[in-house]
């Protein structure tokens, strides 16, 4: 390729809509007036790349508004591609929320951490409550979407996944085993918009019969439940599969007695072999938190009896072992709220932990892990860099949480962090 | 290629800058030109469509990144934010648009990435006829068409 060509080409590539440079070595004097164009303004407002890269950077509640400003704002923040970038690229830790759920008082809280950047949740839940006429019974979330069970005004169990940030929402069909005695079904729902625009559901359903557990799948690219022959044999003890949690592709759930299990979502069956939860004696087996974070996979244990240091652990990648990420003393909290001291001891005087741990959440890029404790009347955030804490919200004795009998089972399922998204249900 | 020297920018109304080819190739644009023919890095570069003020501005912007990309214990991540957030906050309007439509010529993505973040923020919490107004955009739905967003999406007004 000679100069001239070579020249051509470049000046090419970087024209858009005028040209910009050329080569003026044999011409100085060369017309370099500003062409006559519309403001700058009104440029950029007809540039569709450089709108987009602009869009790309405004909070959820910014872009729904602004499908409003014309046609072209509207096809551009309504395309799957442009909503799948935005997850890309909008600092999604900004709009960090939680959501709290009882089901004693089957209403959805949401706890905002940078108020300004979420939107009013109260207005959410009531366009949620025009189609919710029944009670909640159970809400399972990944990553801004929210699965929900509840019973429908004629009284059946329905199922729908909904997105709070946009309030669309979908009717899930419901999908049977094959086999006749079935119990309750419980709904997971996995979705990775870095991946694929679609999410899974699957529905985990206890066989009464022989002890087992089956498992189905629900792809929303396919709209269609695929009923595999997955089973596993469980004798008590079973895993909180309310709960399971999207980590590495897959889904995972834990059990106090027998470790974790691995759904793999890809071929839709349970991965054989998993590590056994790191706590040496029966007694420390207790989950005070599981779930993932800044993609690590952490499970949170007592490290001795009787103490308040916990164990922040993380499962390898490969699925080797579970190796320990933190330690954590929360005995300086005992000093701050002389309150929670007085729920040390149960009426036969045996320990317990004071507090609960609803979220763990850990910032690789800024290096910073919180933990979101709640119990004593509030929730609270620890950084555990610092030991600094931040009153996040007041509640009344038991509105987060299930009554002490059960807080065991629940102390970390009704929590979800929430993120705003713009993904499609 | 060329040697590691200078090159020398002219803006559309005929301002020269001499600026080290470390500088100047921040720009893809003028990278790719430089890589292709040696010629380009002895001549003048005419930047059309972007005057002197606006060369000069990109021009400083480039010079602080270009020597913080080459040791970066000279310039601290900290010490280029605050450069950043100074260079954006002092920018009026008109130089605001008119550096961004320079600096998407020029593939600066860096400072195309900064530009764009301001102006989101600028126009995060506006309404629909505030946007049109700003970028003078027509409003081309019907009546119908706009309740109907409007209804889709009440919680975002």
């Amino acid at each position: 390729m000679d100069n001239q060509n070579a020249r051509e080409t470049s000046l090419r590539s970087c024209a858009l809509t005028e040209p910009l440079l050329s080569h003026s070595k044999s011409d100085q004097s060369l017309k370099t007036q500003r062409l006559d164009a519309p403001s700058s303004a009104a440029f950029i407002a007809n540039n569709e790349d450089l709108l987009t890269q602009i869009l790309l950077n405004l909070p959820p509640k910014s872009l729904l508004r602004f499908q409003g400003v014309s046609k072209q704002w509207l096809s551009i923040i309504s395309s799957p591609a442009f909503r799948r970038f935005h997850w890309r690229r909008y600092p999604t830790t900004s709009t960090l929320a939680l959501i709290l759920f009882t089901k004693s008082n089957p209403d959805l809280s949401f706890l905002a951490f940078r108020e300004e950047d979420v939107n009013s949740m109260t207005t959410i839940t009531s366009k949620l409550s025009y189609f919710l006429d029944g009670e909640i019974l159970a809400l399972h979330s990944c990553k801004g979407l929210l699965c929900i069970k509840f019973y429908s005004f004629y009284g059946a169990i329905e199922f729908i996944v909904y997105n709070p940030t946009t309030c669309q929402y979908r009717v899930i069909p419901q999908h049977k085993p094959a086999k006749e005695r079935y119990g309750f079904p419980i709904m997971n729902i996995a979705f990775n918009p870095l991946k694929s625009d679609h999410y899974k559901i699957v529905c985990v359903w206890e066989d009464l019969s022989e002890n087992q557990f089956h498992f189905l799948v629900y792809s929303s690219k396919t709209r269609a439940w695929r009923d595999n022959s997955e089973t596993v044999e469980m004798h008590g003890h079973p895993f909180y599969f309310e709960r399971g949690v999207l980590w590495n592709g897959d889904l995972h759930w834990i059990s106090e007695w027998w470790g974790t299990l691995c759904f793999d979502l890809d071929n839709e069956c349970l991965r054989p072999e998993m590590p056994y939860l790191p706590t040496p004696t029966v007694h420390q087996k207790v989950v005070y938190f599981f779930g993932e974070s800044g993609d690590n996979l952490y499970y949170i244990g007592l490290n001795e009896v009787r103490t308040m240091l916990f164990n922040v652990f993380a499962l390898e990648r490969d699925y080797s072992q579970w190796i320990v990420k933190y330690i954590v003393d929360l005995a300086p909290l005992t000093t701050m709220y002389p309150e929670m001291v007085a729920e040390m001891y149960d009426s036969s005087d045996v320990w317990r932990c004071p507090l609960d741990m609803p979220c763990f959440l850990v910032d690789e890029k800024e290096k910073k892990a919180m933990l979101v404790i709640s119990g004593w009347g509030r929730v609270i955030s620890y950084d555990i860099d610092n030991g600094s804490v931040k009153d996040l919200v007041e509640v009344k004795p038991f509105e987060l949480f299930y009554p002490r009998r059960n807080v065991l089972k629940y102390r970390w399922t009704e929590v979800y962090q929430h993120i705003e998204t713009l993904s499609c249900v | 290629m060329a040697s590691k020297g200078n090159l020398t920018l002219k803006s559309c109304n005929g301002k020269e800058f001499i600026v080290e080819e470390k500088v100047a190739v921040m720009s893809t644009t003028i990278k790719n030109m430089v890589d292709v023919d040696d010629s380009f890095a002895q001549g003048v570069i005419p930047i059309i469509g972007v005057d002197g003020k606006i060369l000069a501005k990109l021009i400083e912007y480039c010079k602080e990144h270009a020597e913080a990309d080459e040791d970066e214990e000279v310039k601290s991540e900290e010490y280029l934010k605050k450069f950043d957030e100074k260079f954006v906050d002092e920018l009026n309007l008109n130089d605001l648009y008119d550096l961004l439509k320079a600096s998407n010529y020029l593939e600066i993505t860096k400072l195309l990435n900064l530009l764009c973040q301001k102006v989101a923020s600028m126009i995060k919490g506006k309404k629909p006829e505030e946007i049109r107004r700003i970028f003078n955009i027509k409003n081309d739905f019907t009546p119908e068409e706009e309740e109907e967003i409007n209804r889709q999406n009440p919680w975002a007004f």
